[in-house]
């Protein structure tokens, strides 16, 4: 067949008031190619993909030109008849795609042709699942990556010609991330299968993908080959979400951080969608319209002004290559928290095994390790939110009897010394509560009322915002605002020690940056110390001192951040370190 | 479900109602101006008895015509709209009253409070309600506020259950985490966080309660054991007038439609509002 298995023209979304979600993409996708759609939240990926898959929400409208092959997909009923037969979509989470009363085979067979035992173990091999029993497996008895491969199995059941998969990766491990990336791009070439990979993680992007496409504020901004981009992007989008990343093979002095946030698409039509957030906006960039029609065969930039600023964006980028940062070993004198023996179960599970851990005054320690490693609990534990069964915890040297089943004043004086921040900005903020009440009644219950407001004034000023944020309520609030007031919520009791448990890993990586400087700049300032639980070995580069490697309940390895992630000792560690999405064929592409 | 605005909830249930919702909305409203206005509203006096003209069909005097005491059935109709909100409001309130303190209890703290508590509730749920409510009522000596006291006491219990389970979907919140990690006291995470953050659901289902227990006053006023005798209600009115369906029909038929219409519309106007909240 000649020409390009699905191409899409001026494909714009609209609600049904009229605003615009996405604009007049265009892109198209050819045999054994494998496209990345990336963006970030708000971005309009997801949504671009809905459009050409006929899965938009209702109250959603698309219009423009998507063909696969001859067909129309943007007719009605069109989509509905070749979805999931020629043209397919994997989703984010593994753990709702299967349905849990089926087995592994059952969901399988469901799509085939001539459905049997061995063309059911043929398939489930194609997805790298030699074990045949998996196919009698329900999907609670399959890890989160077995999961995820036989959601792939089942995609590729009635051998579609193009699959479109969302966030494929996002919620699993580490070590599986990279697999089934890598599992995804090798079937799309070997059945000769169109693929998109839609994601939030350049880097992933990069090394997945043959072309990219850069989506922002439902915009195409740049696009082109992936080793185009990567050598030289030619948006500062681009350019700031490559260098948002936390690099994973050394620390860096700060991060480069977008300022702001996505704005909607709606609001930015007319001029570059960028242009608020760009170091190099000028007139001409908020005068004018500037987003990509298509994709070209070469790579191309929506920037109105690459070619003034392309010299000092390769410097910019240059320079942030070179620089570099020493972590510093701060594990001297007394410990400031210390964990004996820490022991729990749920139900017949052992979660944590003994646990010995030390915090020390100022410094920063990395709790590593995979979802079910119990790096959580131990968290939760230390704030009482959990009871451990057995071991000992102590605040400067004094025995916090077990946090939960010590008595009150107890929980209450050390509460004060050692806060929380939570993973997800959206949740743990009450709703109904403006910023104003919510610190009030954090420095009332402490016996400090904060009549004129200085006190909130001078935490909201610790975090970076302004007072005006008093009076709102957290849904006025971008994620990254969110995490800022979560934040300056923990430092209202003025604590020693902050425990971080996957504080950025919910927000987008240019917010991320921002976060992450500032908990930098918090410890400098207030000598704070860091029990930063995280699942992401580069994040944990930029921040800790030391790192705890925790596999199964067990603390396996613990030491300098340099020499734990350079040179690891457990076999365990290696796999971690190794899984880093696409870091062996990075290091020679385009890693900031 | 979590912290959605009364006002975003209340959008919700009016915006894009279907006509049918609109009609519900609107019987309601007559039978509330009913109950409001009472002898006001009411075509002439509902207890005014004219024996020597005694049970008669429809007519141009009485639109609904004379129940055997030549009492005007339609002005009974409007007057027994009273006892037949009264009595449901006082049992739905009632029972979300005590269900809400016993279901945040419950919920919160867990262990053998919250065993001693849903022990006590699976017990009330075991028991056939209509009938310990005709037991009890009947050896009791009826009576109106004691049917209702006995269906606020059956009520609590399954409200009990969805108080609870509302209150563990908040109390898991990361924001009531973070509120105890705060040190804020106890009673303020129960009632400023907890609480308000569970109240929609409260509402829609004591607007479900309510229908159900005026269903139910109907019935056991129907058995004679509700209101006293003489009082115009609408469940006292199908017993009474029973034996005149061939003479004047609307005696009967008329009370009966306002139950099931009642009660229909307010079932309607609930379940909007439950959808509404669980969006």
């Amino acid at each position: 067949m000649n020409g390009p298995l699905l191409s899409v023209e001026t494909l714009s979304v609209r609600t049904a008031s009229g605003a615009t979600l996405l604009r007049d993409l265009g892109f198209s996708l050819s045999r054994g190619e494998t496209i990345g759609i990336v963006g970030e939240s708000g971005s309009g990926k997801s949504i671009a993909m809905r459009a050409i898959m006929g899965l938009l929400p209702a109250g959603l409208e698309a219009t423009g030109d998507v063909r696969l092959g001859e067909t129309d997909l943007l007719r009605p009923g069109a989509a509905a008849a070749h979805r999931g037969k020629r043209i397919t979509m994997m989703f984010q989470d593994p753990f709702t795609m299967l349905n849990p009363l089926q087995t592994a085979g059952d969901t399988l067979a469901e799509g085939l042709h001539r459905p049997g035992a061995d063309e059911i173990a043929r398939r489930l091999a194609e997805v790298g699942i030699d074990d045949p029993a998996v196919a009698r497996r329900y999907p609670f008895e399959l890890s989160g990556g077995l999961r995820q491969r036989v959601g792939l199995a089942a995609a590729l059941a009635n051998d579609p010609e193009i699959l479109i998969a969302d966030e494929p990766s996002t919620a699993l491990d580490v070590t599986t991330q990279a697999e089934i990336v890598d599992l995804l791009a090798r079937t799309g070439r070997e059945r000769g299968m169109g693929l998109v990979l839609i994601t939030h993680d350049l880097r992933l992007a990069f090394s997945a993908c043959d072309r990219v496409l850069v989506l922002y504020a439902g915009a195409l901004l740049e696009a082109g080959g992936t080793d185009e981009i990567a050598a030289q992007p030619r948006h500062p989008y681009t350019l700031g979400l490559l260098l948002s990343e936390p690099p994973a093979d050394r620390r860096v002095k700060e991060l480069h951080a977008i300022p702001g946030v996505v704005p909607p698409a709606e609001s930015v039509l007319g001029r570059c969608p960028f242009a608020e957030r760009c170091d190099w906006a000028s007139t001409v960039c908020r005068a004018s319209d500037a987003v990509l029609g298509s994709e070209g065969d070469a790579h191309r930039s929506a920037c109105l002004r690459q070619d003034e600023i392309g010299p000092e964006m390769a410097e910019r980028r240059a320079r942030r290559r070179a620089a570099a940062d020493a972590a510093v070993d701060r594990a001297t004198g007394a410990p400031l928290v210390r964990i004996v023996g820490l022991t729990k179960s749920f139900g017949a599970g052992r979660v944590l095994e003994g646990i010995n851990l030390e915090v020390y005054p100022g410094e920063c320690l990395g709790l590593v390790g995979e979802s079910g490693s119990g790096k959580s609990t131990i968290a939760r534990c230390l704030v009482g939110l959990e009871r451990a069964d057995a071991g000992e915890i102590t605040l400067d040297g004094a025995a916090v009897a077990d946090p939960a089943t010590g008595s009150a004043a107890a929980l209450v004086d050390f509460r004060r010394a050692v806060q929380f921040v939570f993973q997800d900005p959206y949740a743990t903020l009450n709703p109904r509560h403006s910023i104003r009440k919510c610190f009030d009644e954090i420095l009332r219950a402490d016996g400090r009322p904060d009549r004129d407001d200085t006190e909130k004034t001078a935490l909201l000023e610790q975090v970076g915002l302004t007072p005006a944020y008093l009076d709102r309520r957290p849904a006025q609030l971008s994620g990254g605002e969110r995490q800022r007031i979560a934040i300056a919520r923990a430092l209202a009791l003025g604590p020693r020690l902050l425990i971080c448990d996957e504080a950025v890993s919910a927000l987008d990586v240019s917010v991320q940056a921002q976060i992450l400087n500032l908990l930098k700049r918090l410890a400098r300032d207030r000598g704070l110390a860091y029990l930063f639980v995280t699942h992401d070995l580069a994040v944990v580069r930029q921040m800790a001192d030391r790192v705890a490697v925790l596999e199964r309940g067990r603390i396996i390895e613990t030491g300098p951040v340099d020499r734990v992630m350079d040179a690891p000792a457990e076999p365990y560690t290696k796999t971690l370190v190794s899984a880093l999405p696409g870091r062996s064929r990075l290091q020679s592409r385009g890693d900031a | 479900m979590t912290g959605q605005s009364v006002q975003a909830i209340g959008g919700r249930i009016v915006g894009a109602m279907s006509p049918a919702l609109w009609v519900a909305a609107c019987c309601v409203l007559v039978v509330l101006v009913c109950a409001i206005g009472g002898g006001a509203v009411a075509p002439g006096s509902p207890d005014m008895q004219r024996l020597l003209v005694g049970d008669t069909p429809p007519s141009a005097e009485f639109w609904a015509g004379t129940d055997k005491l030549g009492r005007d059935v339609l002005a009974r109709t409007v007057a027994g709209a009273r006892t037949a909100l009264i009595g449901p409001t006082v049992v739905a309130a009632g029972a979300f009253a005590i269900a809400t303190v016993l279901g945040l209890i419950a919920g919160y703290f867990g262990g053998w409070i919250d065993n001693v508590i849903m022990r006590g509730v699976d017990i009330i749920l075991a028991l056939p309600g209509p009938l310990i409510a005709i037991v009890v009522v009947g050896v009791t000596g009826g009576g109106y506020w004691t049917a209702v006291s006995v269906l606020i006491v059956l009520f609590v219990a399954p409200d009990t259950r969805i108080v609870r389970s509302a209150v563990l979907v908040q109390r898991s919140q990361p924001y009531i985490e973070a509120a105890r990690i705060q040190n804020i006291p106890r009673h303020r995470i129960l009632f400023v966080h907890i609480l308000p953050n569970v109240m929609p659901i409260i509402l829609s289902y004591a607007v479900l309660d309510f229908a159900f227990a005026l269903v139910n006053l109907a019935g056991l006023s129907f058995l004679g054991l509700g209101v006293e005798p003489g009082t115009a209600d609408w469940g006292r009115m199908l017993f009474e007038n029973r034996n005149i369906l061939f003479t004047n029909p609307a005696a009967l038929l008329l009370p009966a439609a306002m139950i099931v219409v009642t009660a229909g519309s307010i079932n309607m106007l609930g379940d909007r509002i439950r959808e509404a909240v669980a969006k």
